[in-house]
Order: C-alpha cells, then structure tokens, then sequence
C-alpha cells in the first residue's frame, strides 16, 4: 500500500466528515477564485468597452462625467443636452482629428424592453474600425443600421421597412445589419443625425461628441485646449483614459479589503481542517501506536497524517474551482445587479494562474493545518499510543 | 443540562477552541462591516447637515468628486471664476451665497497637508456651530488667521500670536481658535479670502460657492438657473450622499457576501466538531438512554452543545471586534472615498443582535445532523458501540 493510498483510506473511513471539511475549504477557496477573477474582468471589461467606443475624449453636457460615461457606453436618455454648434467648435481645435456627434435616446416599449435610438453622422465609421456591416450604414432619413442582437430580437431583415418600437406611428427601413461586436453597439439602432433629432424633437442637440485625436500622447494638451474653447465653458470634456484610471483606482481600493476577507474564509476553513485532523488523530490512536511499533518512523507518521491534510485541502481547492465554474453565471448576474459601471463584458474572466492561485493556496493551507496535528501525532511515544487507544488527543 | 453540555465541550478543549476560533473571525469580521456601513451612512449624513447648504456651485469636471474634495479639504484642480459669485447672488432663489477658495500646502516632512481656506463674511450664515474657543469670532483684518482646534495644537498658537507660514512667504496673527466640531474643519486654517487668493497666486478665483436657499422648494429652479452659470455646475449634498452611498454599498455587498461564506465555513467546522463528539460519545449516550433519557433530552443536549460553541464563537468574535476594529476603521478610512472624519465603526445593538441572531442560527443549524444521529442510538447498542 502506498502513501497516498494509505491516507485516501480517512475518506472511507469517515466519509461525512472529511467531505464536510473539504466542503468548508472548497467554499473559500470558490470566493476566493471569483473574486481574483472579477477583479480581472472587471477591469479588462471596461478597458475593452472604452475600446470598442473608439474615442479617446468624450465631450458630454454638464454633469459627472462618470455617469455620462456610463450613459454613452450602455444606452439610456440624457438628463441634458448639447448645442450641436459647439461641434464646430470641438472640430476647430487642433489636435481633434475626428469629432463624431452623437444623439442617443432610449426608449421603453409596452413590454418594458428597452430600444436605444442612436443618431450619428457617416464620420461615426472611421471610429469604430470594428464594425463588420452587411448592407449599408444608413445614407437617407428613413434607413436604419441595427445591431446583431437588435436584429435579433425584434427579426429585422436588410430591405425590410418596418415600425420602430416605442415611437408611435414611426417607421423606417433596414438598410444594413452589424456584426456582433461584443458590446453595447450590438443593441443599438442607428439613424442619421437629423433624423433622430425630429424623432425626438431636440433639434440641433447632440447628447456627446465622441472624439478622436491625431495623437493619442498629446491628450493632456487636446483635452486642455478643448476645454479652452469659448464652448468648453458649456460642457464637459472627459478623457476616457481617466475614467479608466479612476474607476480602476477604485477597484484596486477595494482589493486589499476584500483580499483580506477572503483569507479570512481561509483562515477559518483552516482552523476546520486542523480539527478534522486532530480527531482523526485522536480516534486512530491505536493505529498510530501500532504503525510506530512495527518500525514506521515518526517522519513516517508525520508524513501520512501530513498528506491526508494536504490531500482534503487538496480535494477540496478541486471542488472550489468546479463550485465556481458552476455558479458563476447566477454570480455574474448578481454582481452585475449591485455595482455602478458595470460593463457588458462577462465579469469573471478567469485564467490558468488564478486556478493556479487557489491550488496553491489550498496547498499551503494543509501544510499550515495539518502540520501541528500531525507533529502531536508523531511525538507520542508508540506505548502510550497504544495504551491510550481511542482517548488520545 | 447546561453544565453536562459544557462539561462535555471543556472535555476536548483543542477542539472546542479550534471550532469556536473560526467561527470568532469570521464574525468579528461581519460585525466590523456592518458596523462599519451604519456608521459610515451616519457620519456622513451629519457631515453634510453640518454644512448647512442646500446646493455647492463647483468648477466643470466630477462634481462628485468635486464636491467630495471640497467636503475632505483637498485642492481643486479647476477654479471658478469670482462672476460666478456674483451671477449666483443675484439669482432670485438665493438666499446666501459664500465663496470658499481652499488650497493645500503639503508638510512632506510632518507627513500631513496643511488645509488653507479663504472665506468671506458670509460663511458665518451657512456655518452656524462655528464657534470660537478663544480670540475673536471674525478676522479682525487681513493678516488674521483662525485655527481649527487640531490645527491650533499641532502649531502651538494660541490667540494673538505670530504665525509664518514660509511657504506663502505670508506674515500673520492668530486671530482665534475655533471649538472642536468633530469634522474636517477642526484642522483647517481659516484666513480672509482675499489674503487667501493672495497667498495661493488665485486671484479672482473660488474653488466653490456653497449657496442656502431662500426656500428649499425652490431648489428645483434655482438648479436649473445656476446650471446656467458658464464654467460651473451644480450638486446638491442629497446627489453626492447618494452617489457614495451608492458606491459604497456596492463594495459593501460584495465583502459581506464574502463573510457569509467565512460564517458558513465556520459553521461547517462547528458541525464537524459536534458530530465527532457524537461518534465518540456514542457509547456514552446509549448509557444515557439505557438509564432514562428520552430521545428529546439527548437532542436537547447536543442542541445546547452546538448553541454553546457557536454563542461562544460569536462573543469572542464580537470581542475580536471591537479590539482589532480601530486597526479595520484606519486601514478602510484610506480607501473608503469621502471618509468622514467622524469614528465609522459604531456598534450598535442592532449590529450586535444581528450577530447574534446569526450565532444562535448558524448553532442550531450545525447541531441539528448531529443531534439527529445522537438521538438515533438505542439503549441496546451501548455494549455494541466498541
């Protein structure tokens, strides 16, 4: 019988019990491996999501300019407006190679669903490199560029003249459809500018202006010359780079602490590992006993009571992982629904070296667990061992 | 039963400890956070009444983050302009309007920055708790200073004496030390605020106009008017404390969904720890059977036992709590956006009978397999069970 065979035998012999110990390290170990994974995909969420927007600088009315992020990346109604002349403007100043306006509206149908109305300029094209369209973009008043999902859902054909949802007596043809992007795009509905203004009577008011600059290095410059502009008292110029860099400063500020919570689920999963071994101890007394008289060392000892605590550590960092995978949908949607500035990307991402991560750290935690239970075992002369039987402990 | 309850747990002490330490941090740590979001909400809401404005005039940019830096005393990146004083002062609704230009002089070797605010006559209105220990009320002239009470201590001044401040190169007399507030102003130094533009090259420039309203109801229009106010915009305290609030419970959720599962680890260990009794004492409770003990009696027991250890792990854990949670209140005050100055952690009875509540949930859910099978055995398997 070898080693590992021998310490698999606490699993047959008290099957309730070491399951249950395992369960309470696989549960940790589960926290512990979302929340290394989030962090990563939130954070690689909104990096893709500023991406896919194609800008580097985002002009919005006045108002925190988070907020209006968040607004232009997902979809929704603006609380206020721009004047569309200050596009003139933002396109005179140097540096600005591409200033594409934007009017965004959204909309609820009897089923509460919700359809975003999106009016842009032709320009909007040379941002968003990405965009596979078959068909056309939308060249006349009445055509429309629909998202993949959009089309999706509402079963809209190229060619097709249809009635738009949420706008009474409105209708409009399907010139063209776009390739799944990823994001938020995908649900969208884009008309010509003009034409979304009438629809929503705002004309000559943009929601953003999406810009694109010459050269990225020279952001700080651009961004401080846009707000120099005689408009740039009016509205809000904000570099996505900075969104970034704060809502990234924010989750890393909540990092630490909620690092600290899941050692301490680890900590505790540890301290039920150590009694599980400890009783375990406590009941094999004679065992030990005897193993010690037939010649086993105390090493040897040491070494089985030492790789029964790593293996149900072990066991249980599998089960984690597994538990995860299967929860992390339902998780997914339940973080979705707490935090601001979620993005549409999957939240948890995870990666070999978070499974990584959570094995090793499982690892460490058997060796820190099992250790003194397993150093008690060995140090108990082979007599008493014996003579104590099932008292030990 | 009580007694055989603890007998029995005292009888395997390691164990029991082990059992009770897990489950003591785990709820140490819940009775930190939730005490923690309370007193977080509480602070700030105190922090903004404190304040006595309806609305805050702030330069373009985050007015949440704007507002959140003007609130703590840290330094703008933008400015107003002083028109927009004046456009806000004629505005029909408003009732004060106070400009604060604030700035920050960094002591790289105190460690600290010193927070310089520059007001006016009108301050007076919006801050009516301003109130002065020692000295005069109010700037007798444009060399005057007024300390916070921390501020004072740490310079040494008192009423009347010089103050330098090399930085500024500007020469000045301590004009009075204000009470203690509990709030950021109580190490702040207040100074005229022209000599304020003076000292800080800001001339003509505010950080904020804080505005009182002539009737809250108006707030509505007066928003809408002093929106209009070119390079500005307006944030009403409700707005910020949401939007922190908002942030805040968000991370909140998250880490105590975090402790649940610590709790529920605990509980496990607890369960482990009680159906080990269980399988050992098995003779031990046919005996007790054997001599009258009714089925009900045994789970009973088992039931006290599992409801000792985890009240046991729950007190301990509250006591873990209210030791370590001045270390937990400072490491989260530096990440925590907008942390008031006030103590956050606060436990309440309602904390303390959440955690409670728990502990007796999680002992009588962890006892209840166990004491089940305790109940299983029969008189006649006494001699069997070896």
């Amino acid at each position: 019988m070898t080693w590992l065979e021998l310490s698999f035998k606490e699993w047959q012999r008290r099957p309730l019990r070491t399951s249950v110990t395992a369960t309470g390290v696989a549960i940790a170990v589960a926290a512990l491996f979302s929340l290394l994974s989030f962090q990563r995909g939130y954070r690689e969420g909104i990096r893709s999501e500023l991406d896919r927007l194609g800008a580097h600088v985002l002009v919005v009315p006045k108002g925190c300019p988070y907020d209006a992020a968040s607004i232009a990346l997902h979809g929704a109604s603006w609380p206020c407006y721009l004047k569309q002349r200050y596009l003139e403007e933002v396109r005179g100043v140097t540096g600005v190679a591409i200033a594409a306006p934007v009017f965004m509206a959204a909309v609820y149908d009897a089923d509460g669903y919700q359809t975003v109305y999106l009016g842009v300029e032709t320009n909007i094209l040379t941002l968003k490199r990405g965009w596979r369209i078959s068909g056309r973009s939308a060249e006349h008043d009445n055509e429309l560029l629909i998202g993949a999902e959009a089309a999706r859902r509402l079963g809209w054909r190229i060619g097709e003249t249809v009635r738009l949802p949420g706008l009474r007596d409105q209708s409009g043809t399907v010139a063209g459809i776009l390739a799944p992007t990823g994001g938020a795009d995908d649900t969208f509905i884009h008309l010509r500018l003009g034409a979304a203004q009438r629809l929503f009577k705002h004309t000559n008011e943009l929601t953003h202006i999406l810009v694109r600059l010459a050269d990225p290095e020279q952001l700080d410059h651009a961004v401080s010359q846009l707000r120099g502009c005689d408009a740039g008292l009016a509205m809000n110029v904000v570099p996505l780079a900075h969104v970034f860099r704060t809502i990234q400063s924010l989750v890393n500020s909540t990092r630490l602490l909620l690092g600290c919570i899941a050692l301490v689920a680890l900590l505790v999963a540890g301290t039920g590992v150590s009694n599980t071994i400890l009783m375990a101890i406590a009941e094999r007394g004679r065992d030990i006993g005897v193993l010690r008289a037939i010649g086993a060392s105390r090493g040897d000892v040491f070494r089985l009571f030492w790789l029964e605590t790593i293996q149900v550590c072990l066991s249980g960092a599998i089960a984690g992982v597994g538990m995860a995978f299967l929860a992390a949908r339902h998780l997914e949607t339940w973080v979705r629904s707490k935090l601001p500035f979620a993005p549409t990307d999957a939240l948890l991402q995870w990666q070999w070296w978070i499974v990584g991560v959570c094995v090793v750290c499982a690892i460490a935690l058997g060796c820190a667990a099992g250790f003194l239970p397993a150093w008690r075992a060995a140090h108990v002369p082979p007599t008493v061992a014996i003579r104590a039987g099932r008292g030990l402990a | 039963m009580l007694l055989l309850a603890f007998r029995n747990l005292v009888r395997r002490p390691l164990r029991s400890a082990l059992a009770v330490s897990g489950l003591a941090s785990a709820v140490a740590v819940l009775a930190c956070l939730s005490a923690f979001g309370d007193g977080y909400r509480r602070a700030l809401s105190t922090e903004v009444d404190r304040m006595g404005l309806q609305m805050m005039l702030v330069p373009l940019g985050c007015p949440y983050d704007a507002a959140a830096r003007v609130l703590k005393g840290k330094t703008l990146d933008s400015s107003l302009p002083e028109s927009a004083l004046e456009e806000a002062r004629r505005d029909p609704a408003v009732a004060v309007a106070a400009p604060l230009l604030m700035a920050a002089l960094a002591r790289p070797n105190q460690g600290r920055a010193d927070m310089w605010v520059g007001l006016d006559k009108t301050a007076l209105a919006l801050k009516p708790w301003w109130r002065v220990e020692a000295g005069d009320g109010w700037f007798g002239d444009d060399n005057a200073v007024i300390l916070g009470c921390d501020a004072a201590e740490v310079e040494m001044r008192k009423p009347g004496d010089r103050f330098y401040s090399p930085e500024t190169g500007q020469e000045l007399r301590v004009a009075g030390v204000l009470e203690r507030s509990g709030t950021s102003d109580d190490s702040m130094f207040f100074v005229p605020l022209r000599t304020a533009q003076r000292m800080f090259g800001q001339t003509n420039r505010l950080t904020a106009v804080a505005i009182r309203l002539r009737d809250p109801a108006l707030l509505r229009q007066a928003r809408d008017r002093l929106q209009g106010v070119s390079g500005a915009q307006v944030v009403t305290p409700t707005e910020m404390m949401g939007t922190f609030v908002n942030l805040v419970g968000a991370v909140r959720t998250l880490l105590l969904s975090i402790v649940l599962v610590a709790v529920t680890v605990g509980v496990l260990g607890v369960f482990n720890t009680l159906l080990a009794a269980v399988v050992e004492r098995a003779n031990e409770l046919s005996v007790m059977r054997a001599i009258g003990a009714s089925r009900s009696q045994i789970v009973g027991l088992i039931t006290t036992e599992a409801l000792l250890l985890t009240g046991a792990g729950t007190a301990a854990g509250i006591v873990l709590a209210v030791v370590v949670g001045q270390g937990v209140e400072s490491m989260v005050k530096q990440f925590v956006p907008l942390a008031p100055a006030e103590p956050l952690l606060s436990l309440t009875a309602a904390t303390l009978a959440q955690c409670v509540g728990l502990g007796a949930a999680a002992g009588v859910s962890a006892g209840l397999y166990p004491a089940w099978r305790a109940s299983r055995r029969q008189p006649a398997d006494a001699s069997k069970a070896e």
